[in-house]
């Protein structure tokens, strides 16, 4: 069996790869040189532990997990700003109403307006209660968003789940 | 075969059909890369799923004047070591490795028999442990990836000397842990010469 010079790769000179990789199949197969290795420093015969398969099935599950994690990321970036702009949408709309009210002739200018938002907080679609008839829940798989309005008597609740159909 | 510069360009501009192609390719290395760190094939998965969806969300910042590898070396590494420490625990033996054993009885003198691989990952995932996340990363790049000394300082972002120093002091720890815990691994006294003819 002809064996090959360990002197560069004892002394941690830098191989080619092809250099490297002829070397380390044959340390994989030759008792004498692995020995040779470990006597002069047993942590370079860690360097054998790289080239070793990966299990079946592994790489199909970091392929198939990474693009469906990616989906559900892509799906989010275009959720939340059209849930914003309707946030702010709404808002405006709700200060228009007011100024509208307030400023006719006899009327009592209304109370501030407290305006709740909840977007820091999100919850569930089952902890909001929405009136029978009016929206129909589908399915709802994870967490929306809920903006909760108060206008005097009125409460606004504002649902931005894809899971929702109106 | 597809040219990578290209294939990265078209997930840069938001060509899903390229992220996903470019997954494949690099899949394995990050795969690897991530099981050296942790030391669990299941760990590793979660780890690679994470790189990628990172990689993706930075692809605009990639800059094509710097090798893509040793972008994606550097949030692989980094992912790895950050998921091993949000578990608050060290590496883990490999499943089909009896925990309890001592590890003077699971190991056997290099020298005199066929290679023990199982063994030596056991002892590596043991001991790799003890090492500082910066020492490990230069020694995972370094000795068991096969990456080139300048290579591994720009992925660590600092200098070859830096990295050096990281790699004396991981063998030092590893080699008095081997001597320690794996007397078995470590041969007493010297062998005779393996160059030349036999």
């Amino acid at each position: 069996m002809s064996h090959p010079d360990l002197r560069p790769f004892l002394e941690d000179a830098e191989l080619p790869a092809a250099e490297r990789s002829r070397l380390l199949e044959h340390l994989q197969s030759c008792p004498r040189c692995r020995a040779e290795v470990a006597a002069s420093d047993p942590t370079r015969l860690f360097t054998l532990l790289g080239d070793q398969p990966v299990p079946a099935g592994v790489l199909e599950r970091v392929s198939t997990g990474a693009a469906a994690a990616i989906a559900v990321e892509r799906q989010r970036r275009t959720i939340r700003p059209w849930a914003m702009g309707a946030v702010a949408a709404s808002v405006l709309v709700a200060g228009v109403f007011g100024a509208y009210l307030s400023n006719r002739p006899g009327v009592e200018p209304p109370a501030p307006i407290p305006v709740k938002s909840a977007l820091s907080e999100p919850k569930t679609a089952a902890e909001v209660s929405i009136p029978a008839g009016m929206i129909e829940v589908l399915e709802s798989p994870g967490d929306a968003d809920v903006v909760e309005m108060s206008v005097g008597d009125v409460q606004v609740v504002m649902i931005f789940d894809e899971a929702l159909e109106i | 075969m597809r040219d990578e510069g290209e294939l990265i360009r078209r997930a840069v501009d938001g060509d899903m059909d390229a992220v996903n192609e470019l997954i494949r390719l690099k899949r394995e290395q990050v795969v690897r890369v991530a099981y050296q760190v942790t030391g669990d094939w299941e760990d590793a998965i979660d780890v690679s799923q994470g790189v990628f969806v990172r990689l993706w969300k930075r692809l605009h910042r990639y800059d094509p004047s710097r090798r893509f590898d040793t972008w994606l070396y550097r949030i692989t590494v980094n992912a790895a070591i950050d998921y091993v420490r949000s578990r608050g625990r060290h590496l883990q033996p490999l499943p089909d490795e009896p925990a309890d054993l001592p590890a003077h009885t699971a190991t056997r003198p290099v020298g005199e028999s066929a290679l023990d691989l199982a063994a030596l990952r056991k002892a590596f995932a043991s001991l790799s442990a003890r090492l500082a996340p910066k020492q490990r990363m230069a020694f995972v790049l370094r000795e068991v990836e096969g990456l080139e000394t300048a290579e591994v300082a720009r992925i660590m972002n600092v200098a070859e000397s830096t990295v050096r120093n990281h790699l004396l002091q991981a063998r030092r720890v590893l080699r008095r842990g081997l001597e320690q815990e794996y007397p078995g691994l470590v041969p007493r006294g010297s062998s005779e010469s393996g160059g030349g003819e036999s």
